[in-house]
């Protein structure tokens, strides 16, 4: 079994008109052609500089994967996301000191996966999207959101979760802060709802993970990780209105990950064509859009 | 068609019911996007006194091509063309990364024969248009820039200037290329000056370069000028249009 993987990211339309920068980023990395990582981080847009801190929590998710790759840690164990979750926080907070930022410029979201060929995770710290594509045609979709859309940043983690969590608890948040929902799309484009559940906020802030077992990589084409940018494309109707259309059944999933091959720049040539195809049709993404994916290749 | 460097990562193709081109494999290709590059050198029996030079500076511009900034995104296709090759045309090596092509395994040029031009021109746009579309289909965006070196008029040719202005106006109506510039280039061709400039006209190429008489000095121009273009042009790529800055002289 081997990997290969790429990323790519875009500014929305709304930091075009407002003359803002780019605040998601993303990046990937085969370790070896049996390990590879892939992470997104969608800064946030009333934070601060957060396209450094999106920039950064790339890279510290990148750097603390090559830990767990050196290291030779059973991926699949438990223990595993938590450990890429604090060795993260040291590397941004090390960062962020010596680089004398403001923790606001490191309000940003950080999903990543992990696969080498006994399986793998994806980790959702904040909040996004994930596809699983599987070599059937179907696409397993799971999407995360915060409830009154305040995400748990991972930079929140050492010294403000409990704020966070009182904050949080204040708007009725508590039991209900986190929402997962996850889909069954077939081939034909038929979605149907697999899970629907809430995760309270003493689980939440450790983020959301989605296990992939070694039986299931071996069905698997192509594993990708979206900011919840993919759910702000909008379509231009006229007079200045857009309606924002639904990832599911407006098939854009279908749309990013219908990769034509995999060679080298396989996401940014996907994305490009896909942003380029919508945009014919007066539709463009709003939010700034980031994507990564791990394509696992069968060697049969 | 006999090939120099062929192997299995490329794929043969047709152009119209005359030509054959080839190019990578798009499943070899890992960057999101190329200028797509011909060189067609003229090996008619008229260049036999400049042969050597003229295999230099092919060489020169191709190994140039290697130090530009944009040298990950040039797939470069180089031929020859003279009425003793089969079908007038021959690869010397199909579309490809620079960094499979070693422009010091080029063969020594055995000039003879007529000059088949326009088939030359046609075999160059002909296979932009064809290749772009095989990209595009696979997600790639690119641009291209043809190169037409030659020292004579057309005399043994079986496409006529208006279908290579026809795969010209494809190109340039197609949304398969963002861009396409054609160039001819004529090397101690003062003699035909005038003929080489009607067929740029008719054919649709946007440019006609008179590099002069042949000298080691303007060879190495040559060269550059081929470099610097296709740098040009692949610099380009993305803004939706052509370069703006392709050199009118040599």
């Amino acid at each position: 079994m081997e990997f290969s993987v790429d990323s790519h990211f875009v500014i929305g339309k709304n930091h075009l008109k407002q003359n803002k920068p780019c605040q998601d980023h993303a990046l990937s990395k085969s370790f070896d052609k049996g390990f590879a990582a892939v992470v997104i981080s969608d800064g946030c847009s009333s934070g601060g500089y957060t396209e450094i801190g999106s920039t950064i929590i790339t890279c510290a998710a990148l750097k603390a994967i090559g830990g767990v790759f050196k290291s030779n840690i059973d991926i699949s164990r438990s223990v595993v996301p938590q450990h890429v979750h604090d060795a993260v926080m040291v590397l941004v907070e090390d960062a962020q000191t010596l680089l004398g930022r403001n923790y606001r410029d490191f309000l940003a979201t950080c999903v990543y996966a992990i696969v080498n060929e006994d399986g793998g995770f994806i980790h959702m710290l904040g909040d996004g999207c994930a596809a699983i594509k599987y070599k059937n045609g179907d696409v397993s979709f799971i999407k995360t959101g915060w409830e009154n859309n305040m995400p748990f940043y991972p930079i929140y983690y050492n010294e403000k979760k409990n704020i966070f969590m009182q904050d949080h608890e204040k708007i009725g948040g508590g039991i209900k802060a986190l929402k997962v929902c996850e889909y069954l799309i077939d081939a034909n484009g038929e979605a149907n709802i697999e899970e629907d559940k809430f995760i309270s906020i003493n689980e939440a802030v450790n983020g959301y993970i989605i296990s992939i077992t070694k039986e299931q990589l071996r069905e698997i084409e192509a594993i990708c990780i979206f900011s919840d940018g993919l759910e702000d494309f909008r379509k231009l109707i006229g007079s200045g209105n857009a309606d924002k259309l639904d990832p599911i059944t407006d098939a854009l999933i279908r749309q990013f990950s219908s990769f034509k091959n995999f060679e080298g720049e396989f996401v940014k040539r996907r994305v490009g064509r896909a942003l380029s195809d919508l945009s014919k049709n007066q539709i463009d993404p709003y939010d700034d859009f980031s994507m990564a994916a791990i394509h696992v290749k069968q060697n049969n | 068609m006999p090939r120099l460097m062929s192997d299995d990562t490329m794929v043969q193709s047709s152009i119209g019911s005359n030509f054959q081109f080839s190019g990578t494999r798009t499943e070899h290709l890992g960057a999101s996007e190329y200028t797509l590059v011909n060189i067609g050198v003229d090996v008619t029996g008229s260049t036999h006194p400049f042969k050597d030079g003229l295999r230099d500076c092919l060489k020169a511009a191709v190994t140039s091509c290697k130090k530009s900034p944009r040298a990950d995104n040039l797939l470069i296709r180089v031929f020859l063309f003279s009425s003793s090759l089969h079908s007038g045309i021959e690869e010397v090596h199909g579309f490809k990364p620079l960094a499979d092509i070693d422009p010091e395994a080029y063969p020594e040029f055995s000039p003879s024969g007529g000059t088949p031009l326009f088939d030359a021109a046609y075999s160059a746009v002909g296979a932009t248009n064809a290749y772009a579309e095989q990209l595009y289909n696979d997600d790639f965006t690119c641009n291209g820039i043809n190169f037409i070196i030659t020292d004579g008029d057309d005399n043994s040719s079986t496409m006529s200037p208006a279908s290579i202005k026809r795969e010209v106006e494809k190109a340039l109506n197609s949304e398969h290329i963002e861009s396409i510039i054609n160039v001819l280039v004529g090397i101690n061709a003062a003699q035909c000056k005038t003929e080489l400039q009607r067929f740029q006209t008719e054919a649709g190429f946007d440019k006609y370069i008179d590099a002069g008489d042949v000298t080691p000095q303007k060879l190495a121009k040559l060269a550059d000028f081929v470099s610097q273009s296709i740098s040009s042009q692949s610099q380009s790529l993305g803004t939706g249009g052509a370069s703006q800055s392709i050199s009118a002289t040599i």
